[in-house]
């Protein structure tokens, strides 16, 4: 095989998880990548490439088949239900998406205004309950919607909970449990079938 | 949103050699060219339609209490067709033709031009390995010399549990609970559904490119037997996909087992224009 196989990695914590994940299974990255400008690195045998992009980027570089393998949340392939098959549930970058709202107000009402970078995700589980709920998509400083008066809750991913009680806002209810998939292109997961297959099984070992 | 198939004349002229390449070796095969009608009224085409394809259609004009469509795929107006004309069994038929169909995403209308071919009328494991033979040749033919054919069976989806299933339908491996067996052909000796097609194939020496895939599972819920998807190394879509389809015909009136593959030529088009 000549090209490499291309991993796209959400950076931050993700990103230093998975290349320590991948240290632990004989596939070196080095360090230099996760606090240099550089946005891509190769493994010393030079049969693996890593990208180091935004998490909502990575589900776009896998299913175009830009990257082959991708690190990314399950909230975030949830939330864009994208075309690439998921190969295993890596287990760490757990956290949860939730709905949280202001201390002592935590009824779920018709109407109710909702601040949130998951807008598909809300919405579905709004549905299932048969509330109308009026979405705000934003793309960060969620905690600050109902200070502000922006929203009435939030829905957001939180790990500790630490956020939320600075904000004195309380969990309402868990939308999705989530933590880091090991994702791959349809195409890929063929055309390097024998390649992928031994890295799933080592990783999952 | 309309996405508008544009060719541009460097990239027409790569098609027309695709084509002439394409109606040669479906000629030398016995195989002939059919044309079908872009336009058609939707309550003629919509009984071999299923649930998926009827939710995206285009809906072209509409003429009284009756709506045209544009052709939402090329194998229901063959299956229409031969079923209401009186002809010799088998039948090989071949086509180059657009499709339209909303993108169930985006609602955007998509224009996609197929080439295909279809064998009608003969329902043995053998007919299967003549349209996976054929399209392996083609692809080679066509420059794709490292061509992946994955293999499965619509029956191996249908005995799974409805959450395995909709684990398998969503490529979500991690609900399934393992990778889906996928492997060289001889693996198909140990599923019962696809014995016969192994029998069929083991001598053939255009199989190398064929895989049997346990975990390929369609929504279409016309195939009734193999199906079948194909890859090529950097291009991240399939480019080519069929299976067979026994029920199709009856829908129409005509009670024909069949069996057919289609090659994305706008995918091929794109993959030729990002290898220089």
């Amino acid at each position: 095989m000549t090209s490499p196989i291309t991993i796209a990695t959400a950076k931050g914590y993700l990103l230093s998880e998975s290349i320590s994940l991948f240290d632990k299974i004989g596939i070196s990255f080095g360090n230099d990548i996760e606090d240099s400008r550089r946005l891509f690195t190769q493994d010393s045998s030079g049969q693996y490439q890593l990208l180091k992009i935004r998490p909502w980027d990575v589900t776009e570089y896998v299913e175009n088949g830009a990257a082959d393998l991708g690190i990314v949340g399950l909230d975030v392939l949830e939330e864009k239900q994208s075309n690439v098959i998921r190969l295993a549930d890596l287990g760490f970058g757990k956290c949860k998406l939730v709905l949280a709202g202001p201390q002592g107000d935590m009824a779920l009402k018709h109407h109710i205004k909702v601040a949130t970078k998951f807008p598909n995700l809300t919405q579905r589980y709004f549905d299932e309950k048969g509330i109308k709920a009026k979405l705000i998509k934003l793309y960060g400083a969620i905690e600050l919607a109902p200070l502000t008066g922006l929203s009435d809750i939030i829905s957001d991913l939180t790990a500790t909970g630490a956020t939320l009680k600075e904000h004195e806002l309380d969990i309402i209810d868990t939308i999705l449990p989530s933590s880091a998939y090991l994702i791959a292109n349809p195409s890929s997961y063929r055309t390097h079938y024998d390649a992928i297959v031994k890295l799933v099984t080592a990783l999952r070992a | 949103m309309i996405t508008i198939t544009e060719i541009t004349p460097e990239d027409s002229i790569k098609l027309q050699q695709m084509l002439d390449l394409a109606s040669d070796l479906m000629s030398e095969a016995g195989y002939q060219w059919i044309q079908t009608p872009t336009i058609d009224a939707y309550t003629s085409l919509a009984p071999g339609l299923g649930k998926h394809l009827k939710q995206n259609v285009v809906r072209a004009l509409d003429r009284g209490d009756d709506s045209l469509i544009l052709r939402p795929d090329n194998t229901a107006p063959i299956a229409k067709i031969v079923a209401n004309t009186p002809s010799q069994s088998p039948m090989k038929l071949f086509y180059n033709a657009s499709k339209f169909q909303r993108l169930p995403k985006s609602n955007d209308i998509h224009e996609t031009l197929e080439v295909g071919f279809e064998l009608i009328g003969d329902a043995a494991a053998t007919a299967d390995a003549e349209i996976l033979i054929l399209l392996s040749r083609l692809l080679t033919q066509l420059g794709f010399k490292d061509h992946i054919i994955d293999v499965g069976h619509s029956d191996l989806g249908k005995q799974e549990v409805a959450v395995k299933r909709e684990a398998l339908l969503k490529n979500d491996f991690v609900q399934y609970g393992q990778l889906p067996k996928r492997g060289p052909v001889e693996m198909m000796a140990d599923t019962d559904k696809l014995k016969a097609l192994y029998q069929a194939l083991r001598s053939q020496p255009d199989a190398s490119h064929i895989y049997f895939n346990s975990g390929l599972v369609k929504e279409l819920e016309y195939y009734t037997g193999i199906i079948f998807e194909v890859y090529i190394p950097h291009c991240g879509y399939p480019i080519a996909s069929g299976g067979r389809y026994d029920a199709l015909l009856k829908t129409y009136g005509a009670d024909l087992p069949a069996v057919g593959a289609a090659l994305n030529m706008n995918m091929i088009l794109s993959v030729l224009g990002s290898k220089k």
